[in-house]
């Protein structure tokens, strides 16, 4: 199972944030969840989203999908050997089992798919 | 208790610069359950200091569809009675996860100040150096000192500044439902801004219970005539006004206040080509759109959808109700958007654009999409919709495209949610006395 | 007001207990073997069935070369409701506020960064402490920094005689170029097979043929080869799914498996424990037991009063611990926004990423609405209230570096020297708060709980 992310059938509600922050805290809160709605550029109506997962960000702009890989310091470079992990964001587990996917399920527009 | 509610009143008291809290004592909750219904508890209890209210429905901030409005209800300026504006984006979530359901501002500042509302503390902090800045550049400067763009900010331009009863408060950039020159009474108060930020959590009551119940809201409003519909065009089909060719030259894309189903809010761009997706360096290519009527008095006027994004654009800067303005010019025929922009500064009232009632007719007057049972009599039925919406904190032009939203559902979210035992007749009680 | 409460583990239940007892001034003892069971006791004679705890004394060294591992130890000893722990940074080492300690715990980092910044009076204040009989815990750089090196001029402690079994002068060839696989170590090469999870065994005291194992994360800490000097307490055994391999499997295991993971040695009348994995890892309970029992285990005998409440106590004033959320909330929010910014800093020899400003904010943060809770129902006596005012300095000027910082994120300007100086305030501000912390963290157990606890028997059995 994957979660597929079409950036331009979303209309930044945030639902899945709150989706999967309930996926962590058992509670409503939007700042533990993997799934980030980036909306920092108001004034241009620029907005897409960006999820953490174990290794990499995936970041899900209008433009189109990006990979980035978490710890890589420059290009081709990683942190160093004793670079400790940072636990404050869980990275998406997919919901660790559940039948469903949070996020997608709260997801108005189809946006957020379960993909193979 | 506690679920889905901070239990916790901010009282802002501008004249002697003190903040402090008051206990939401769930007995006051369950006579008047909260929004708009709670705000004028709060604004009779505070009467004598002109105070202004800013309050979250118990829904506000939750999965419950629509769940994003927040109310500022005060006496406006232009009508001279208590009225609610409808506050949506994500700014009535914030409030709600800053650790505050209401906020009580009382008073008058002695120099001007902003609001720093942020994990349930208070500051009132300086605002020399915002006073005279835009409402744009307010919103950029405080969330560029502050240190977050997701900061959300209610703030005031020019006109809140002259205490001119056109002045509205401004969401962020955009548009609020605010006709009732509440922009005038932050300006009164040399209250330049309230900026927000919201990182706390909230429990449930009966968690499983109440997300299955919002997830089998959120599936109706899917399967519903609203499926596929997006933004002010198809909301303009619905009232007879055809916007599709005349926007077409700007229009970028939709996108939804917190958590709404519907992506009602519109982005207009004059600055760069409309059709562009990725990030530019245009800082400012336009507008959006949260209120249909905010273009259709420039359509009415004659001006082109690129002129409109201009003059709007400069109404959201000075802080100026683009209906209102809209008006003005229609009444002036005064259609040179060099001549408006010049002037919208100088604009005086009185205008009629504050529609019958004390809810803001930023809302349209039927229902949209979807019809209801009980819409015969529209105006009766929009009033109830919009006291229900206004009391739980559900968006109020969602509130009336949703009849599967109904009132009997929206209760039994907050009951599930909170763990109250809220009747009907409760329910009765509270719509009965707004 | 809630914050969000992921990541809440099992705490080790019945150190936690035992604790819990010994702040209420309830005597225990404890079945010594049974506590011990997997470490060998050179303090505690093995005739006696039962010794008399104490809280103990414990210090966190929080000074200069460390990374924010040491924030791990912070969870671990309040999950397991330690109470008399210090935070020292090198200065305060230096200057002997070692005197009373009876355990020194140093976590991961830069291991010659923290060797230098200890300095020779740190060094020798160390070497003091383990004189008088008292412990020094080390994981990683803190466990590297105590091993006898190869070149003698790194100026490291040099104490125990293990050899690093992961230095070559010349590296094998990664699975993946990265950073993480290896780092200079004087003119050779320390390289890392593997990252992550790995599985320790524990040897059997006694003959006892019943091996334990036990889970912990290994983050650039060394596999030990040691001499019949020294107590080889576990080792490397397996990998896990959770184990992220750097170079082959069939590498990874000659490097690792079979070398001694956790080493322990006696000096002096006291004694050292190095671990290459960190078992002060919040996430492992297992692991963070076994460093609480090693706390135990060096309390001498006679138990010595507690120096807490000699001190003099302040009146508290609310007002303060509001100041000190306003800055933590101001610097939570600016942590939170530079979180979603692609930016990192190069400190030292070790990049930094926006996470970790995020690391030391949550830690004091989830604490502190606890805090203010407990406070508000305490009377009016605390302690170390100057700690917190030293905080609430360090927080307001935080503050104003990290907007900067932004700002300058922002601007693409260049941030490295105003992001170094902002670690450097958070971490004097995380000392100082939980100097205050800890010092005024009393579990108090209410009256009737007092008389169950005192109507059991004062011997404290270990569940098996
Ligand atoms: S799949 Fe689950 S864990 Fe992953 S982003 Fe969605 S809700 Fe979160
Ligand atoms: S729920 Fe769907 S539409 Fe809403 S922000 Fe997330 S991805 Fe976008």
């Amino acid at each position: 199972m994957k979660l597929k992310i079409d950036p331009i059938k979303c209309i930044q509600c945030c639902a899945c944030e709150m989706a999967c922050g309930y996926r962590w805290d058992r509670a409503l809160s939007p700042v533990t969840s993997s799934m980030m709605v980036y909306r920092t550029r108001e004034k241009k109506n620029y907005f897409g989203l960006i999820l953490k997962q174990d290794e990499n960000l995936l970041l899900a702009r209008p433009e189109g999908i990006e990979i980035q890989r978490i710890g890589v310091v420059e290009e081709g470079v990683e942190a160093d050997a004793s670079a400790k992990p940072i636990m404050l964001r869980e990275a998406c587990d997919l919901c660790d089992g559940l039948e469903t996917l949070l996020c997608v399920s709260y997801c108005p527009t189809g946006a957020l798919q379960i993909g193979e | 208790m506690g679920n889905l509610i901070n239990e916790n009143i901010l009282i802002i008291d501008l004249s002697k610069n003190e903040t402090s809290e008051e206990y939401l004592e769930e007995e006051f909750i369950k006579e008047h359950i909260g929004g708009a219904a709670t705000n004028i508890a709060l604004y009779h209890q505070y009467e004598d200091d002109d105070p202004i209210i800013i309050g979250t429905g118990i829904l506000t901030g939750t999965l419950a569809p629509g769940g994003s409005l927040a109310v500022i209800t005060a006496k406006s300026p232009r009508t001279g009675e208590i009225c609610h504006a409808p506050v949506n984006l994500c700014i009535g979530a914030e409030l709600k996860y800053s650790g505050y359901d209401y906020v009580v501002i009382k008073g008058v500042a002695e120099k001007p100040v902003y609001l720093w509302i942020h994990d349930a503390i208070a500051d009132i902090n300086d605002a020399e150096h915002l006073w005279e800045k835009n409402a744009w550049e307010t919103t950029d400067t405080l969330r560029n000192d502050l240190g977050e763009a997701l900061i959300q900010n209610l703030t005031i331009g020019e006109m809140g500044e002259k205490e001119s009863d056109l002045a509205q408060v401004i969401s962020n950039y955009w548009s609020s439902g605010d006709r009732w020159g509440f922009g005038a009474l932050f300006g009164k108060k040399k209250l330049k801004s309230i900026a927000i930020r919201g990182m706390g959590l909230f429990d449930m009551e009966d968690e499983k219970g109440f997300l299955n119940l919002c997830l089998e809201l959120l599936n109706e409003s899917k399967n519903s005539q609203m499926a596929g519909k997006q933004g002010i065009i198809d909301i303009g089909n619905e009232l007879d006004a055809d916007l599709k060719e005349w926007l077409d030259p700007v229009l970028h894309r939709n996108s939804a206040c917190f958590n709404m189903p519907y992506p009602g809010n519109t982005f207009l761009k004059n600055g760069e080509d409309p059709k562009i997706l990725k990030e530019t360096d245009v800082e400012e290519p336009g507008v959006l759109v949260t209120d249909i009527f905010e273009i259709l008095g420039f359509k009415e006027l004659g001006l082109t959808s690129k002129d409109t994004v201009q003059v709007l654009m400069e109404c959201l800067k000075t802080g100026i109700d683009p209906v209102a303005a809209a008006q003005i010019c229609i009444n002036k025929e005064m259609k040179s958007v060099n001549e408006i922009i010049a002037s919208l500064g100088n604009f005086k009232g009185p205008v009629n654009t504050t529609g019958k009632t004390a809810f803001s007719p930023c809302c349209p007057e039927k229902s949209v999409f979807n019809k209801f049972d009980n819409e015969n009599d529209t105006q009766d039925w929009w009033v109830r919709r919009q006291k229900i919406a206004y009391v739980f904190g559900i968006h109020q032009t969602y509130s009336i495209m949703s009849p599967f939203l109904s009132e009997e559902k929206l209760l039994e979210l907050v009951n599930i949610g909170t763990g109250l035992d809220i009747s009907q007749e409760d329910v009765e009680t509270v719509i009965a006395k707004l | 007001m809630k914050t969000a409460k992921s990541k809440i583990n099992t705490s080790c239940k019945e150190i936690t207990e035992i604790n819990t007892l010994l702040v209420n001034q309830i005597p225990v003892s404890v079945d010594s073997a049974n506590l011990f069971r997997n470490i060998p006791s050179f303090d505690v004679s093995p005739d006696k069935s039962s010794i008399p705890l104490r809280t103990p004394e414990i210090a966190v060294y929080a000074g200069s070369g460390v990374s924010h591992s040491w924030l791990w130890f912070v969870e671990i000893l309040d999950r397991m409701e330690f109470s008399n722990v210090t935070f020292l940074d090198e200065n305060d080492v230096s200057s002997g506020k070692l005197k009373n300690i009876d355990s020194l715990l140093v976590s991961g980092g830069e291991t010659f960064a923290i060797a230098n910044g200890l300095g020779i009076k740190g060094k020798k204040e160390i070497i003091d402490l383990l004189n008088r009989g008292g412990l020094y815990f080390g994981a990683c750089a803190g466990a590297c920094m105590m091993l006898k090196s190869t070149s003698s001029d790194l100026g490291l402690l040099d104490l125990v005689p293990a050899r690093i079994a992961n230095i070559v002068d010349e590296l094998p060839v990664p699975v993946k170029p990265s950073k993480k696989y290896s780092s200079p170590y004087g003119c050779a090469w320390v390289f890392h097979p593997v990252r992550g999870e790995v599985l320790l065994k524990l040897n059997s005291k006694n003959g006892n043929k019943n091996f334990r194992s036990i889970s912990a994360p290994l983050f650039g800490g060394p596999p030990m080869e040691v001499d019949e000097s020294t107590y080889s307490v576990a080792k490397y055994n397996a990998f896990t799914n959770s184990t992220d391999y750097l170079s082959t499997p069939a590498v990874a295991e000659e490097v690792l498996l079979g070398k001694t993971a956790i080493l322990m040695k006696k000096y002096d009348k006291g004694t050292i424990v190095l671990s290459g994995p960190h078992l002060e890892h919040p996430d492992y309970p297992d692991a963070n037991k076994m460093i609480a029992e090693l706390i135990f285990q060096h309390i001498p005998d006679k138990p010595k009063v507690s120096n807490c409440h000699s001190e003099k106590a302040d009146h508290f004033n609310s007002g303060l611990l509001k100041s000190l959320k306003r800055e933590i909330s101001n610097i939570r929010i600016v942590s939170f926004s530079l979180e979603r910014t692609p930016v990192d800093w190069k400190i030292g020899r070790k990049y930094y990423e926006p996470e970790k400003i995020g690391v030391y904010v949550k830690t004091i943060w989830d604490r502190l609405n606890d805090l203010e809770k407990k406070l508000r129902s305490a009377k009016d006596n605390l302690y170390n209230i100057k700690d917190l005012e030293k905080s609430i300095v360090h927080a307001e000027f935080a503050t104003k570096q990290i907007r900067e910082l932004k700002n300058k994120v922002n601007n693409k300007e260049p941030s490295d020297d105003l992001a170094a100086m902002l670690f450097y305030n958070l971490r004097k501000l995380s000392i100082c708060f939980y100097n205050f912390y800890f010092k005024n963290k009393q579990s108090n157990l209410t009256d009737i709980q007092k008389k169950i606890a005192l109507s059991r028997k004062t011997v404290w059995h270990h569940q098996t």
